[in-house]
C-alpha cells in the first residue's frame, strides 16, 4: 500500500514536472514563416534573374542603366537608432517592450530583419526575452524630389518563455505579446527616407574668348550647350550584402 | 494515476508539440538550399564587398543625346568671330615701299558658322568627346595702300589704293573633351571641358588689289587648351534624409558621412564608392 502510494506520488511529481507550457512552438512557427517567405522570395528572384539573363527583361547593369547600392552595414547603422526604443504593449497594462537591437539578416531576395527585445510586465515583476522578425519594405517615389523609403515592418514578435501550466499571469502576458505585432504602434517600427538625386547636368555655357590675329583683335564665341541626364530608380534587389537599386538613365539636350 | 497521466499528456500536446513544424522547417531549408545554389551564381557579379554606398550611371544616353543638338535652331548652335579693334596691318611689304593692307574699321572683320554633325563618344579614359563640324563664312573690309616698287629708293610721292570687301570660307572641326573626377567635397562629381581641336585656326583671305591682282592674306590664331567650362553634380545619393521612428511625433534628420574610396570614369559610365556612417542630427520627440 505504502509502496503504491510512493509510486503514485513519484509519478505525479514527474508528471507535474513535465506539465508546462513554452513558446517553443511559436518560435518554431516564426522560423517556419521566415523560411517560407524566404523560399517565395528566392523563387521570385530566380524567375526575375532568369528572365533578364534570357533577354526577356532589361539587364540590370549595362548601357543606359544606373544603380545605387546601400550596404547592410549602412542600413544597420541607421537601424541602431531603434536601440533602446520602449513602446507599451498594446492591450496589456503596465507592460512595455524595449528594443535591444534591430539588425538586418538579408537573404537572397528576402530583406529579413531580426529584432532583439525584452518585454516587462511591471505589476508581476516579469521580464521576458522577445524575438522579433521584420522585413524591409522598399518603395521608390519617382516624383520630384525623388526618394526611396525603407519601412521596417514587424512580422512576428514571440517571447522566449517557459512557465507552469497553471501560471496564468505569465501565459496571459505571453498571449498579449504574441498579439502585439498587429498593433499600429509596432507594425511599422521605422521608416527611413533616402532622397535620391536624379539629374546629371552637363552645361557648357556660352563661351567667348579674345583672340588676336594679324590686323585685328576680336572675340570668338561658341554657343551654350546643355545636356541633361535624368536618372530613375525602378527596381530593388535584396542581396545578402545590401539593397541594390536599379534604374535607367535618359538624356535630352538644350541650349 | 491513469487519469492524471492522461491529463499530463493532454497538457504537453497542447503546449509544446513542435513535431510537424520541425518537419516543415526541414523541408523549407532543403528547398532554400536548392534555390540558393541556382541563384547565387547569377547574383555574384552584382555584389560589392567594400563599399557602403556605390553608384553607377551609364553615360551612353548622354552620348546618344548629343546628336539631338543638330536639331536645335541654327541661332543656338552658331559660333562666331567678331573683330573689336585693329591690330596693325594685315599685310606689310617693305619691298613695295612699305605698302600695306589694313582693316577699315574696328568691327570690319567677322565670321560665323553653324555647328552641325554633333556626335559624342566615350573614350578609353572615361572622358566624353563631343565633336561638331562648322562651315565658316566670313567677311572683311580692308583698305590697301600701294606706294610703288622699291628700286634704289621709293618714289617721292604718289600712291594708289582703295577699299576692298572680301569674303572667305573655311571649314572647322571642333572637338570638346569633358573629363570627370570626384569633386573635392568627396560627395559630388566634377567635370571640366576643354577644346582639344582645333589648336590653331588658320585662314587665307584673298583680296583683289586693283591692277595688281589677288593678294593672299594668311591669318591665324591659337586656341587655348584651358578649360572652357566646369561644373559639378551630386551622383544619385543625397548626403542626408529623414527617419520616422514609431512613437515619435516628428521625423528625425540623419546625415551620411561619405568617405570616398573609389571613383572611376570608364566607357561604361561613372562609378563612385564610399564608406559611410549614419549620424542622427535631431533628438527624439516622443508623443
Amino acid at each position: 500500500m505504502l509502496s503504491r502510494t510512493i509510486r503514485a506520488l513519484t509519478l505525479s511529481g514527474l508528471v507535474f514536472s513535465l506539465i508546462g507550457c513554452s513558446t517553443d512552438e511559436e518560435l518554431a512557427q516564426q522560423r517556419l514563416n521566415v523560411l517560407r517567405a524566404e523560399a517565395v522570395a528566392l523563387e521570385a528572384l530566380q524567375t526575375d534573374l532568369a528572365a533578364r539573363a534570357a533577354g526577356r527583361a532589361p539587364a540590370l547593369e549595362g548601357p543606359g542603366t544606373d544603380s545605387i547600392f546601400l550596404s547592410k552595414n549602412l542600413i544597420n547603422s541607421a537601424l541602431r537608432l531603434l536601440n533602446g526604443l520602449r513602446v507599451p504593449v498594446p492591450n496589456s497594462t503596465n507592460a512595455t517592450i524595449t528594443i535591444n537591437s534591430v539588425t538586418t539578416d538579408l537573404k537572397l531576395g528576402y530583406p529579413l530583419v531580426i529584432v532583439d527585445a525584452v518585454a516587462t510586465k511591471y505589476d508581476i515583476g516579469l521580464t521576458l526575452q522577445v524575438v522579433g522578425t521584420a522585413r524591409l519594405e522598399t518603395e521608390i517615389d519617382s516624383a520630384a524630389p525623388s526618394q526611396m523609403t525603407i519601412n521596417v515592418r514587424l512580422e512576428d514578435l514571440v517571447p522566449r518563455a517557459r512557465w507552469g501550466a497553471f501560471d496564468f499571469k505569465i501565459g496571459g502576458f505571453v498571449k498579449d505579446l504574441i498579439k502585439a505585432r498587429v498593433s499600429n504602434e509596432l507594425h511599422s517600427l521605422a521608416v527611413i527616407h533616402v532622397p535620391l538625386s536624379t539629374d546629371i547636368p552637363l552645361a557648357l555655357p556660352a563661351y567667348s574668348t579674345p583672340v588676336s590675329v594679324r590686323g585685328a583683335k576680336g572675340v570668338v564665341s561658341t554657343p551654350a550647350i546643355t545636356v541633361l541626364g535624368h536618372v530613375t530608380a525602378t527596381h530593388v534587389l535584396v542581396l545578402p550584402d545590401g539593397l541594390h537599386v536599379y534604374g535607367t538613365v535618359t538624356a535630352g539636350v538644350g541650349s | 494515476m491513469r487519469i492524471s497521466g492522461l491529463f499530463a499528456v493532454a497538457l504537453l500536446v497542447g503546449c509544446t508539440s513542435v513535431g510537424n513544424t520541425t518537419r516543415d522547417i526541414a523541408v523549407q531549408e532543403a528547398r532554400i538550399g536548392e534555390l540558393q545554389s541556382e541563384v547565387e551564381p547569377l547574383v555574384a557579379p552584382l555584389q560589392t564587398t567594400k563599399a557602403d554606398v556605390r553608384v553607377f550611371a551609364s553615360l551612353e544616353p548622354i552620348v546618344g543625346a548629343i546628336a539631338l543638338l543638330s536639331g536645335l535652331p541654327a541661332a543656338q548652335r552658331t559660333m562666331s568671330f567678331q573683330s573689336t579693334a585693329t591690330n596693325g596691318h594685315f599685310y606689310d611689304n617693305s619691298d613695295l615701299c612699305d605698302s600695306y593692307v589694313e582693316s577699315q574699321g574696328p568691327r570690319d572683320f567677322h565670321a560665323s558658322g553653324e555647328l552641325t554633325s554633333f556626335k559624342a563618344s566615350t573614350e578609353g579614359d572615361g572622358s566624353l568627346l563631343f565633336t561638331a563640324h562648322a562651315d565658316i563664312s566670313g567677311h572683311v573690309r580692308v583698305r590697301w595702300h600701294f606706294f610703288g616698287v622699291r628700286r634704289f629708293d621709293c618714289p617721292p610721292e604718289g600712291a594708289m589704293g582703295g577699299s576692298v570687301n572680301a569674303a572667305f570660307k573655311t571649314r572647322l572641326d571642333l572637338k570638346i573633351r569633358a573629363e570627370f573626377a570626384m569633386a573635392p567635397d568627396g560627395q559630388s562629381v566634377s567635370y571640366q571641358a576643354t577644346i582639344s581641336e582645333p589648336r590653331r585656326v588658320a585662314v587665307t583671305i584673298r583680296i583683289s588689289v586693283g591692277p595688281f591682282g589677288r593678294l593672299p592674306l594668311p591669318t591665324s590664331f591659337d586656341v587655348s587648351g584651358g578649360p572652357i567650362a566646369a561644373g559639378q553634380f551630386p551622383l544619385l545619393v543625397a548626403s542626408g534624409g529623414k527617419v520616422v521612428v514609431s512613437g515619435d511625433t516628428r521625423p528625425r534628420e540623419y546625415g551620411l558621412t561619405l568617405k570616398p574610396i573609389a571613383f572611376s570614369s570608364t566607357r561604361a559610365g561613372l562609378v563612385a564608392e564610399w564608406i559611410s556612417e549614419v549620424a542622427i542630427k535631431t533628438a527624439p520627440s516622443r508623443g
